[in-house]
């Protein structure tokens, strides 16, 4: 990655230009990418056969039955591909690269160039994922669907107009999260455990792998404490129709509470962090 | 003891099977295309034992691969070569047992524990009997000037300090033969002396042969004996350092200047 | 088999290496162990609302994860690092060094890259089986668990042969070899569940052609005391140890020809 000079830093202009210049970032780290093309391709049979088990999964369990606690077998697809698509976008190995940029010492320049730390990570982060999800991941369910077919169901306008949001709240809330987790590799260094053992946490109440509409209710009861559901699983069964109106409007709100959270508590191991590097030189 | 008869290594290169047309790409998954590279066409050589022999060439002119065949890592195409009667690449046991190798910079000691956990798991491989053991370590340590870092992980050495350290473990089972392949590569001129101080040393105490390749005319200068010049895999020169310099100078005041005289040869051939 | 303290050795330099940084390895092994228990977890809840899968409850499908959890850290002790790392070894000339000692190469890889790390792994995986062996009340006699230790060292063999068979080929290809591993680590997710959930053909290639299944799902049968759920004969449910045995065996032949190949084109 080459650095980019920011010449002029105009008020009115700052935002435009930080945009710009991660917007480039986002663009760098996506054309590196095109030297992996082989990588490509086995990422595509990776997805499609990750795509493969889940589909087979949810049959046998479904077996003859049309609905499942309310939720239909095509809604359950849904869920299932919107899932692997998300996850592809929100793939994050910023926990690590922090850690390595922690214990080599590099992280030391990186807080002097003029671009922030966190938007760096995620628009390199952000790159390579869209990368693959346009090249591997999207064309492995097109071809999924093409070859083994799929369950059709109806969308509403309405629905998935609540999904855009939803989703890209949704987004925004993962990366936040990776990110704060990512700092407390400043900590660790490079055995990032922290980062590690909170996926594991998340996966549990997040929904992503199991649904939570077949959750026991006691994981529910602590899940709704917790920003974890507001990833992919609401913004899903806003698609779905199966939240509605007000709840709708509440889950969204939700998100943007959460992200607001997590901001505020970043900010603030972001300060401890900082003074930890230069007090012991990282 | 070190014998090599008509010694020969080439490679086949294949050709990427970007053929023109269907017919050749169609032929190309049966039988790729390939011209071969001639990396060794034939030395011969003997190496009496206890000798100091540097092997210098230009890049890719053999010498590496010549090494490599001599310690076994590659197996000749054509000829022999047998270190003590036996042959290298096929009586992997009782070659490793009278070799010591250190290839480069590339480090043979376990990374995140001092050099003694590598020494001890060396006695153990070789068989090394305690009372030997504890001598040669106490001699490459002191030698080598290792004692200020001997409890340090390597992890944390300086490449010299890594390279000393290298040495020392390829030797503690007092093979009959060290293998050296640029060994003095991108070490800074104090650390170069040393290890230079060091193989003529090993070489008085211990009678070892010592067969390395540099690019570094001063290592040929300050250590062997003999000098093997190897260019587009023959050999140009075989002999004592001192006739070479007699032979090729050209006149009393560069006979010292092994870099010109080989820079000569070069152009010449 | 009189250099047993030489191989010792080798795993107590690894075993001490990793302990150097006790913390962080006390801390790495909690964190796996949380990892796994949560994947172990996350079946639970999948069959919480459906109860069974296939025909397979809960736990059943717990134990398969257990088996596939176990014998994978078994072979990851002696084989990840090896053969993760091989190409990088043969491209960069790391591994004339093996062939310069008077050891095994194969066996000098191994125990040079053996990675304590994984008791983190074998020891949840033990725990999990156990769980799951409690909860089904599985009532095992002595020679029921001398066939699951059977069945523990044949699917790790199972294991390992993949590894070996996943990097292997990079002493004949000099680019890409991630082909083979990437195709051995998305195989491998087919049989976190019972493969009666997949169509014939994907069944017959985890039985044939890369038989996995034989790490879990077929050694299952016998424990479970299912006779019901697949397209072929009981006596699958038999047969892990000696697939393992085989395929390794076949690894092990291609390992030779590989040091061979190496042998005369170098690096």
């Amino acid at each position: 990655m080459q650095d980019l000079e920011i010449e002029t830093w105009g008020d009115g202009s700052h935002m435009l230009q930080a945009s710009m210049l991660y917007a480039a970032m986002l663009r760098c780290s996506f054309r590196q990418q095109t030297a992996y093309r082989t990588n490509s391709l086995l990422l595509l049979c990776g997805s499609f056969v990750k795509l493969f088990i889940l589909v087979s999964v949810w049959r046998g369990l479904y077996g003859d039955n049309e609905r499942i606690n309310g939720i239909a077998y095509a809604e359950v697809l849904l869920f299932v591909i919107v899932n692997l698509l998300a996850s592809t976008l929100t793939a994050s190995a910023i926990g690590g690269r922090m850690g390595e940029k922690v214990s080599s010492g590099a992280i030391g320049v990186d807080l002097l160039r003029p671009a922030s730390l966190k938007f760096t990570l995620i628009s390199e982060q952000l790159g390579e994922n869209a990368f693959r999800l346009f090249f591997s991941t999207l064309p492995a369910c097109l071809l999924y669907i093409a070859l083994l077919g799929w369950p059709s169901s109806s969308i509403g306008v309405a629905q998935a107009a609540l999904f855009a949001v939803g989703i890209t709240g949704g987004i925004i809330l993962i990366y936040q999260i990776h990110y704060l987790l990512g700092l407390t590799s400043f900590w660790t260094g490079n055995s990032y455990y922290i980062d590690w053992f909170m996926r594991a946490f998340i996966e549990l109440f997040a929904g992503t792998f199991v649904p939570l509409w077949f959750y026991p209710q006691i994981l529910l009861n602590i899940g709704q404490y917790l920003p974890f559901r507001l990833m992919t699983f609401e913004p899903i069964a806003l698609l779905v129709g199966n939240i509605r109106g007000w709840e709708a409007a509440s889950s969204i709100a939700q998100q943007w509470g959460w992200i607001a959270a997590l901001w505020l508590a970043e900010r603030w191991v972001w300060r401890k962090a900082q003074s930890k590097v230069f007090v012991q030189g990282g | 003891m070190i014998e090599a008869e008509r010694l020969a290594k080439a490679y086949k290169i294949y050709g990427s099977g970007r053929g023109r047309g269907w017919g050749e790409a169609i032929r190309g998954v049966f039988a790729r295309p390939y011209e071969v590279k001639e990396a060794v066409k034939g030395v011969s050589f003997r190496i009496r034992p206890g000798e100091l022999v540097g092997f210098i060439g230009p890049n890719g002119a053999g010498k590496s691969t010549t090494i490599k065949m001599l310690s076994g890592v590659l197996t000749p195409t054509s000829g022999k070569v047998r270190v003590n009667g036996c042959i290298p690449s096929e009586d992997r046991r009782r070659n490793g047992l009278q070799i010591g190798v250190v290839f480069g910079q590339r480090s043979q000691l376990f990374w995140d524990l001092p050099m003694e956990e590598t020494f001890l798991l060396h006695r153990r491989m070789y068989r090394i009997p305690s009372d030997q053991f504890r001598r040669n370590v106490d001699f490459m340590v002191e030698l080598l000037e290792m004692e200020g870092f001997y409890r340090t992980p390597v992890r944390q050495l300086s490449l010299g300090q890594k390279m000393r350290a290298n040495l020392a473990a390829a030797l503690l089972h007092d093979p009959a033969v060290l293998y050296l392949d640029e060994p003095t590569i991108g070490l800074d001129v104090v650390a170069k002396a040393k290890i230079r101080r060091f193989l003529r040393e090993l070489n008085e105490e211990k009678r070892t042969t010592v067969i390395l390749t540099t690019h570094d005319m001063d290592d040929i200068d300050e250590v062997c004996e003999r000098l093997m010049l190897i260019d587009r895999g023959t050999m140009i020169h075989d002999g004592p350092l001192a006739e070479f310099k007699r032979r090729y100078s050209e006149g009393p005041e560069d006979a010292a200047d092994l870099e010109r005289i080989i820079g000569t040869i070069y152009s010449r051939s | 088999m009189r250099s047993l303290p030489l191989y010792w050795r080798f795993i107590s330099i690894s075993v001490r290496a990793k302990t150097e940084y006790r913390t962080a390895f006390a801390l790495t092994f909690l964190a796996r162990g949380i990892v796994w228990s949560t994947e172990f977890a996350l079946i639970w809840v999948l069959l919480y609302t459906f109860k069974s899968i296939a025909g397979w409850t809960a736990y059943e499908v717990m134990f398969l994860y257990a088996l596939q959890l176990t014998t994978y850290s078994l072979a990851a002790f002696f084989c990840f690092h090896p053969f993760t790392k091989l190409s990088y070894k043969i491209q960069s000339g790391e591994f004339d060094e093996l062939l310069t000692k008077p050891m095994n190469p194969l066996l000098y890889l191994m125990c040079r890259e053996f990675s304590a790390s994984y008791a983190a792994n074998v020891t949840f995986g033990i725990a999990f089986l156990s769980v799951c062996i409690y909860r089904l009340e599985l009532t095992l006699g002595v020679s029921d668990v001398l066939f699951l230790l059977a069945v523990l060292a044949g699917g790790a063999l199972i294991q390992a042969s993949a590894f070996m068979y996943g990097a292997i080929p990079s002493f004949w290809m000099v680019r890409n070899t991630s082909i083979m591993e990437m195709l051995m680590s998305d195989f491998r997710s087919f049989i976190r569940y019972p493969i009666s959930i997949y169509p014939s053909s994907v069944q017959v290639i985890l039985t044939l052609l890369i038989p996995f299944a034989f790490i879990n799902f077929y050694p299952a049968h016998y424990f479970l005391g299912r006779v019901d759920s697949h397209l072929f004969h009981p006596v699958l449910a038999y047969m892990t140890p000696l697939v393992g045995v085989v395929l390794f065996g076949g690894a092990l032949l291609l390992w030779r020809a590989g040091v061979r190949r190496y042998h005369s084109t170098g690096s």
